[in-house]
Protein backbone atom coordinates (compact mmCIF):
# COMPACT_ATOMS: atom_id res chain seq x y z
CA UNK A 1 0.00 0.00 0.00
CA UNK A 2 1.36 3.41 -0.88
CA UNK A 3 2.06 5.65 2.06
CA UNK A 4 3.16 9.20 1.37
CA UNK A 5 3.27 10.32 4.99
CA UNK A 6 4.44 8.66 8.22
CA UNK A 7 2.05 5.99 9.54
CA UNK A 8 2.50 7.40 13.05
CA UNK A 9 3.43 10.84 14.37
CA UNK A 10 4.48 11.65 17.94
CA UNK A 11 4.04 15.02 19.54
CA UNK A 12 4.79 16.02 23.11
CA UNK A 13 1.52 14.71 24.52
CA UNK A 14 -0.08 12.84 21.63
CA UNK A 15 0.42 9.90 19.34
CA UNK A 16 -1.19 10.02 15.90
CA UNK A 17 -1.70 6.62 14.31
CA UNK A 18 -4.04 4.79 11.96
CA UNK A 19 -7.42 3.60 13.16
CA UNK A 20 -8.01 -0.07 13.79
CA UNK A 21 -11.07 -2.17 14.47
CA UNK A 22 -10.31 -1.83 18.20
CA UNK A 23 -11.11 1.90 18.13
CA UNK A 24 -14.77 1.16 17.48
CA UNK A 25 -16.04 1.76 21.03
CA UNK A 26 -14.08 4.93 21.68
CA UNK A 27 -14.94 6.40 18.29
CA UNK A 28 -18.61 5.44 18.69
CA UNK A 29 -18.72 7.40 21.93
CA UNK A 30 -17.20 10.45 20.26
CA UNK A 31 -19.36 10.34 17.13
CA UNK A 32 -22.54 9.91 19.19
CA UNK A 33 -21.97 13.31 20.77
CA UNK A 34 -24.11 16.00 19.14
CA UNK A 35 -21.78 18.84 20.14
CA UNK A 36 -18.62 17.10 18.95
CA UNK A 37 -20.12 16.29 15.55
CA UNK A 38 -22.14 19.49 15.07
CA UNK A 39 -19.86 20.87 12.36
CA UNK A 40 -18.56 17.63 10.91
CA UNK A 41 -21.57 15.89 9.46
CA UNK A 42 -23.65 15.24 12.55
CA UNK A 43 -24.07 12.37 14.99
CA UNK A 44 -23.32 8.80 14.02
CA UNK A 45 -25.22 6.47 16.30
CA UNK A 46 -25.31 3.05 14.67
CA UNK A 47 -22.34 0.81 15.33
CA UNK A 48 -22.16 -0.34 11.74
CA UNK A 49 -21.96 3.31 10.61
CA UNK A 50 -19.06 3.94 12.99
CA UNK A 51 -17.37 0.87 11.52
CA UNK A 52 -17.96 2.26 8.02
CA UNK A 53 -16.54 5.61 9.16
CA UNK A 54 -13.29 3.86 10.12
CA UNK A 55 -13.34 1.85 6.91
CA UNK A 56 -13.76 4.99 4.80
CA UNK A 57 -10.91 6.68 6.65
CA UNK A 58 -8.63 3.72 5.96
CA UNK A 59 -9.83 3.56 2.36
CA UNK A 60 -8.85 7.23 2.04
CA UNK A 61 -5.34 6.17 3.04
CA UNK A 62 -5.33 3.41 0.41
CA UNK A 63 -6.44 5.77 -2.34
CA UNK A 64 -4.49 8.87 -1.36
CA UNK A 65 -1.52 7.56 0.60
CA UNK A 66 -2.64 9.52 3.68
CA UNK A 67 -5.73 9.96 5.82
CA UNK A 68 -6.86 11.45 9.11
CA UNK A 69 -5.15 9.86 12.10
CA UNK A 70 -6.60 8.52 15.30
CA UNK A 71 -5.21 10.78 18.04
CA UNK A 72 -4.20 9.06 21.27
CA UNK A 73 -3.33 10.78 24.54
CA UNK A 74 0.07 9.34 25.42
CA UNK A 75 -0.36 9.53 29.18
CA UNK A 76 -3.62 7.54 29.22
CA UNK A 77 -3.63 5.66 25.90
CA UNK A 78 -7.12 7.03 25.29
CA UNK A 79 -8.46 7.94 21.87
CA UNK A 80 -9.12 11.67 22.04
CA UNK A 81 -9.93 12.58 18.46
CA UNK A 82 -9.34 12.51 14.76
CA UNK A 83 -6.88 14.84 13.09
CA UNK A 84 -5.24 14.71 9.73
CA UNK A 85 -5.13 15.38 6.04
CA UNK A 86 -8.44 14.98 4.29
CA UNK A 87 -8.93 14.98 0.55
CA UNK A 88 -12.00 13.11 -0.66
CA UNK A 89 -12.96 13.32 -4.30
CA UNK A 90 -14.58 16.72 -5.04
CA UNK A 91 -12.72 18.39 -2.12
CA UNK A 92 -11.17 21.51 -3.67
CA UNK A 93 -7.93 21.28 -1.67
CA UNK A 94 -6.20 19.12 0.89
CA UNK A 95 -7.63 19.94 4.27
CA UNK A 96 -6.08 19.82 7.71
CA UNK A 97 -9.11 18.63 9.66
CA UNK A 98 -9.47 18.20 13.39
CA UNK A 99 -12.17 16.85 15.66
CA UNK A 100 -11.63 16.24 19.36
CA UNK A 101 -13.87 14.47 21.80
CA UNK A 102 -15.41 16.85 24.33
CA UNK A 103 -13.49 15.79 27.45
CA UNK A 104 -10.33 16.87 25.66
CA UNK A 105 -11.38 20.32 24.51
CA UNK A 106 -9.43 23.33 25.73
CA UNK A 107 -6.14 21.52 26.29
CA UNK A 108 -4.36 22.69 23.15
CA UNK A 109 -4.47 19.19 21.69
CA UNK A 110 -5.96 20.28 18.35
CA UNK A 111 -3.23 22.86 17.79
CA UNK A 112 -0.52 20.45 18.87
CA UNK A 113 -1.66 17.65 16.57
CA UNK A 114 -2.63 19.90 13.64
CA UNK A 115 0.79 21.55 13.78
CA UNK A 116 2.45 18.16 13.41
CA UNK A 117 0.07 17.20 10.61
CA UNK A 118 0.72 20.45 8.76
CA UNK A 119 4.44 19.79 8.93
CA UNK A 120 3.86 16.39 7.33
CA UNK A 121 1.52 17.90 4.73
CA UNK A 122 3.87 20.63 3.59
CA UNK A 123 6.95 18.43 4.17
CA UNK A 124 6.49 14.74 3.30
CA UNK A 125 3.51 15.29 1.04
CA UNK A 126 4.91 18.52 -0.47
CA UNK A 127 1.42 20.02 -0.61
CA UNK A 128 1.41 23.49 -2.15
CA UNK A 129 -1.77 24.45 -0.40
CA UNK A 130 -3.38 23.21 2.79
CA UNK A 131 -6.65 24.61 4.03
CA UNK A 132 -9.18 24.07 6.76
CA UNK A 133 -12.91 24.44 6.31
CA UNK A 134 -14.47 25.95 9.41
CA UNK A 135 -18.08 26.84 10.06
CA UNK A 136 -18.51 30.51 10.97
CA UNK A 137 -20.10 29.50 14.28
CA UNK A 138 -17.31 27.15 15.27
CA UNK A 139 -15.38 29.60 17.41
CA UNK A 140 -13.05 27.08 19.11
CA UNK A 141 -11.89 25.77 15.73
CA UNK A 142 -11.43 29.26 14.35
CA UNK A 143 -9.15 29.96 17.31
CA UNK A 144 -7.12 26.83 16.53
CA UNK A 145 -6.73 27.98 12.91
CA UNK A 146 -5.63 31.41 14.06
CA UNK A 147 -3.16 29.92 16.50
CA UNK A 148 -1.70 27.93 13.61
CA UNK A 149 -1.29 31.19 11.69
CA UNK A 150 -3.89 30.41 9.03
CA UNK A 151 -5.34 33.21 6.90
CA UNK A 152 -9.08 33.48 6.40
CA UNK A 153 -9.99 33.51 2.72
CA UNK A 154 -13.67 34.13 3.08
CA UNK A 155 -16.72 31.95 2.85
CA UNK A 156 -16.95 29.05 0.40
CA UNK A 157 -20.10 27.83 -1.33
CA UNK A 158 -18.78 24.27 -1.17
CA UNK A 159 -21.16 23.45 1.71
CA UNK A 160 -24.57 24.74 0.58
CA UNK A 161 -26.70 26.24 3.31
CA UNK A 162 -23.79 26.78 5.71
CA UNK A 163 -21.43 29.67 6.19
CA UNK A 164 -18.03 28.02 6.03
CA UNK A 165 -14.74 29.88 5.92
CA UNK A 166 -11.66 28.66 4.13
CA UNK A 167 -8.55 29.06 6.27
CA UNK A 168 -5.35 28.85 4.27
CA UNK A 169 -2.35 27.56 6.18
CA UNK A 170 1.01 29.26 5.89
CA UNK A 171 3.83 26.87 4.99
CA UNK A 172 6.34 29.08 6.83
CA UNK A 173 4.50 28.46 10.11
CA UNK A 174 5.10 24.72 9.90
CA UNK A 175 8.87 24.57 9.53
CA UNK B 1 -3.99 -5.62 8.51
CA UNK B 2 -2.26 -7.83 5.98
CA UNK B 3 -4.53 -9.54 3.46
CA UNK B 4 -5.66 -12.99 4.62
CA UNK B 5 -6.89 -13.99 1.17
CA UNK B 6 -5.24 -13.42 -2.22
CA UNK B 7 -5.47 -9.81 -3.40
CA UNK B 8 -6.04 -10.93 -6.97
CA UNK B 9 -7.82 -14.03 -8.27
CA UNK B 10 -7.94 -15.23 -11.88
CA UNK B 11 -10.73 -17.30 -13.33
CA UNK B 12 -11.22 -18.44 -16.89
CA UNK B 13 -12.73 -15.19 -18.12
CA UNK B 14 -12.30 -12.79 -15.21
CA UNK B 15 -9.66 -11.09 -13.15
CA UNK B 16 -10.57 -10.13 -9.60
CA UNK B 17 -8.33 -7.41 -8.23
CA UNK B 18 -8.20 -4.51 -5.80
CA UNK B 19 -10.06 -1.33 -6.58
CA UNK B 20 -8.14 1.85 -7.22
CA UNK B 21 -9.18 5.47 -7.46
CA UNK B 22 -9.06 5.09 -11.27
CA UNK B 23 -12.14 2.85 -11.07
CA UNK B 24 -14.39 5.75 -10.09
CA UNK B 25 -16.09 6.05 -13.48
CA UNK B 26 -16.70 2.33 -13.87
CA UNK B 27 -18.14 2.10 -10.36
CA UNK B 28 -20.31 5.14 -11.05
CA UNK B 29 -21.73 3.42 -14.12
CA UNK B 30 -22.73 0.40 -12.05
CA UNK B 31 -24.10 2.02 -8.89
CA UNK B 32 -25.85 4.74 -10.89
CA UNK B 33 -27.99 2.19 -12.73
CA UNK B 34 -31.44 1.81 -11.13
CA UNK B 35 -31.76 -1.75 -12.52
CA UNK B 36 -28.52 -2.78 -10.81
CA UNK B 37 -29.45 -1.11 -7.53
CA UNK B 38 -33.08 -2.28 -7.50
CA UNK B 39 -32.38 -5.09 -5.04
CA UNK B 40 -29.49 -3.38 -3.24
CA UNK B 41 -31.51 -0.94 -1.21
CA UNK B 42 -32.98 0.72 -4.28
CA UNK B 43 -30.94 3.90 -4.04
CA UNK B 44 -28.65 4.72 -6.95
CA UNK B 45 -25.42 6.53 -6.18
CA UNK B 46 -24.75 9.25 -8.70
CA UNK B 47 -22.77 11.95 -6.92
CA UNK B 48 -19.01 11.70 -7.12
CA UNK B 49 -18.62 12.00 -3.36
CA UNK B 50 -20.98 9.03 -2.93
CA UNK B 51 -18.85 6.95 -5.29
CA UNK B 52 -15.74 8.05 -3.43
CA UNK B 53 -17.28 7.05 -0.08
CA UNK B 54 -18.30 3.70 -1.45
CA UNK B 55 -14.83 3.00 -2.87
CA UNK B 56 -13.18 4.17 0.35
CA UNK B 57 -15.42 1.92 2.44
CA UNK B 58 -14.66 -1.04 0.16
CA UNK B 59 -10.89 -0.54 0.43
CA UNK B 60 -11.06 0.14 4.15
CA UNK B 61 -12.92 -3.13 4.64
CA UNK B 62 -9.80 -4.89 3.36
CA UNK B 63 -7.59 -3.00 5.82
CA UNK B 64 -9.85 -3.83 8.77
CA UNK B 65 -10.68 -7.45 7.96
CA UNK B 66 -7.90 -8.63 5.69
CA UNK B 67 -10.45 -9.45 3.00
CA UNK B 68 -13.21 -7.65 1.15
CA UNK B 69 -14.63 -6.95 -2.28
CA UNK B 70 -12.77 -7.24 -5.54
CA UNK B 71 -13.21 -5.24 -8.69
CA UNK B 72 -14.14 -7.76 -11.38
CA UNK B 73 -12.47 -7.24 -14.73
CA UNK B 74 -13.45 -8.96 -17.94
CA UNK B 75 -10.13 -10.36 -19.16
CA UNK B 76 -11.01 -10.09 -22.84
CA UNK B 77 -11.87 -6.39 -22.71
CA UNK B 78 -10.02 -5.24 -19.60
CA UNK B 79 -13.28 -3.61 -18.55
CA UNK B 80 -14.39 -3.45 -14.92
CA UNK B 81 -17.81 -5.10 -14.89
CA UNK B 82 -18.61 -5.69 -11.25
CA UNK B 83 -17.85 -6.04 -7.60
CA UNK B 84 -17.64 -9.44 -5.96
CA UNK B 85 -16.21 -10.40 -2.64
CA UNK B 86 -16.49 -11.04 1.06
CA UNK B 87 -18.44 -8.68 3.29
CA UNK B 88 -18.27 -8.59 7.04
CA UNK B 89 -18.82 -5.14 8.55
CA UNK B 90 -19.40 -5.12 12.30
CA UNK B 91 -22.79 -6.62 13.19
CA UNK B 92 -23.22 -8.33 9.79
CA UNK B 93 -25.28 -11.52 10.18
CA UNK B 94 -22.37 -13.67 8.97
CA UNK B 95 -19.50 -13.60 6.53
CA UNK B 96 -21.20 -12.83 3.23
CA UNK B 97 -20.28 -13.78 -0.30
CA UNK B 98 -21.72 -10.88 -2.30
CA UNK B 99 -21.89 -10.11 -6.01
CA UNK B 100 -22.99 -7.19 -8.14
CA UNK B 101 -22.48 -6.88 -11.87
CA UNK B 102 -23.22 -4.03 -14.19
CA UNK B 103 -26.06 -4.73 -16.56
CA UNK B 104 -23.97 -5.38 -19.67
CA UNK B 105 -22.30 -8.26 -17.82
CA UNK B 106 -25.50 -10.04 -16.79
CA UNK B 107 -26.49 -13.44 -18.10
CA UNK B 108 -22.99 -14.67 -18.92
CA UNK B 109 -22.34 -16.76 -15.84
CA UNK B 110 -19.81 -14.20 -14.57
CA UNK B 111 -21.29 -13.97 -11.07
CA UNK B 112 -21.20 -17.73 -10.63
CA UNK B 113 -17.66 -17.91 -12.02
CA UNK B 114 -16.28 -15.14 -9.80
CA UNK B 115 -18.28 -15.95 -6.66
CA UNK B 116 -17.21 -19.57 -6.91
CA UNK B 117 -13.57 -18.50 -6.97
CA UNK B 118 -14.06 -16.14 -4.03
CA UNK B 119 -15.92 -18.83 -2.11
CA UNK B 120 -13.00 -21.21 -2.61
CA UNK B 121 -10.53 -18.54 -1.46
CA UNK B 122 -12.67 -17.86 1.63
CA UNK B 123 -12.91 -21.51 2.60
CA UNK B 124 -9.20 -22.14 1.99
CA UNK B 125 -7.82 -19.08 3.78
CA UNK B 126 -10.43 -17.97 6.32
CA UNK B 127 -11.90 -21.36 7.26
CA UNK B 128 -15.28 -19.82 8.13
CA UNK B 129 -17.92 -21.80 9.99
CA UNK B 130 -20.61 -20.22 7.88
CA UNK B 131 -20.70 -18.38 4.58
CA UNK B 132 -23.95 -16.76 3.50
CA UNK B 133 -25.41 -14.54 0.83
CA UNK B 134 -28.18 -12.04 1.54
CA UNK B 135 -30.53 -11.78 -1.42
CA UNK B 136 -33.73 -9.82 -1.91
CA UNK B 137 -36.79 -12.09 -2.20
CA UNK B 138 -37.58 -10.70 -5.68
CA UNK B 139 -34.03 -10.97 -6.98
CA UNK B 140 -34.46 -14.19 -8.92
CA UNK B 141 -31.28 -13.76 -10.97
CA UNK B 142 -29.13 -13.65 -7.85
CA UNK B 143 -31.04 -16.48 -6.25
CA UNK B 144 -30.23 -18.60 -9.29
CA UNK B 145 -26.54 -17.79 -8.86
CA UNK B 146 -26.74 -18.87 -5.22
CA UNK B 147 -28.50 -22.08 -6.18
CA UNK B 148 -25.96 -22.78 -8.90
CA UNK B 149 -23.23 -22.39 -6.27
CA UNK B 150 -25.00 -25.00 -4.16
CA UNK B 151 -26.37 -22.66 -1.49
CA UNK B 152 -29.63 -23.39 0.31
CA UNK B 153 -32.20 -20.90 1.48
CA UNK B 154 -32.46 -20.75 5.26
CA UNK B 155 -34.82 -17.97 6.23
CA UNK B 156 -35.77 -14.31 5.75
CA UNK B 157 -34.02 -11.55 7.68
CA UNK B 158 -34.99 -7.93 8.26
CA UNK B 159 -31.35 -6.98 8.84
CA UNK B 160 -31.61 -4.26 6.18
CA UNK B 161 -34.90 -2.98 7.62
CA UNK B 162 -38.48 -4.20 7.74
CA UNK B 163 -39.17 -2.73 4.28
CA UNK B 164 -36.10 -4.35 2.75
CA UNK B 165 -36.19 -8.08 3.51
CA UNK B 166 -33.52 -10.52 2.41
CA UNK B 167 -33.31 -14.27 2.10
CA UNK B 168 -30.34 -15.82 3.84
CA UNK B 169 -28.69 -18.34 1.57
CA UNK B 170 -26.23 -20.62 3.30
CA UNK B 171 -23.37 -21.85 1.18
CA UNK B 172 -22.29 -25.46 1.26
CA UNK B 173 -18.64 -25.12 2.27
CA UNK B 174 -17.86 -28.57 0.87
CA UNK B 175 -18.66 -27.18 -2.58
CA UNK B 176 -15.80 -24.71 -2.22
CA UNK B 177 -13.17 -27.16 -1.06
Amino acid sequence: MKTLVPATIETERLRLRHYTHDDLDALAEMLADAEVTRFVGGQVTKRIDVWAFIARTLGHWVMRGYCPYAVVEKSTGRLVGRIGLLHPETWPDIEIAWTLHKPYWGMGYASEAAKAVGRVGFGDLKARRLISFINAENTPSIRVAERLGAMREGPTDFFPGETVYVYRHEPARFH
Amino acid sequence: MKPLVPETIETERLRLRQYTIEDTDAVARMVGDPEVMKFLGGQTQTKSWEIWRSLAATLGHWVMRGYGSYGVEEKASGKLVGRIGLLNPVGWPDLELAWTLERTAWGKGYATEAAGAVGRAAVAHLKPERLISLIHPDNRASQRVAERLGATRERTTDFFGADNPAFIYRHDLARFR
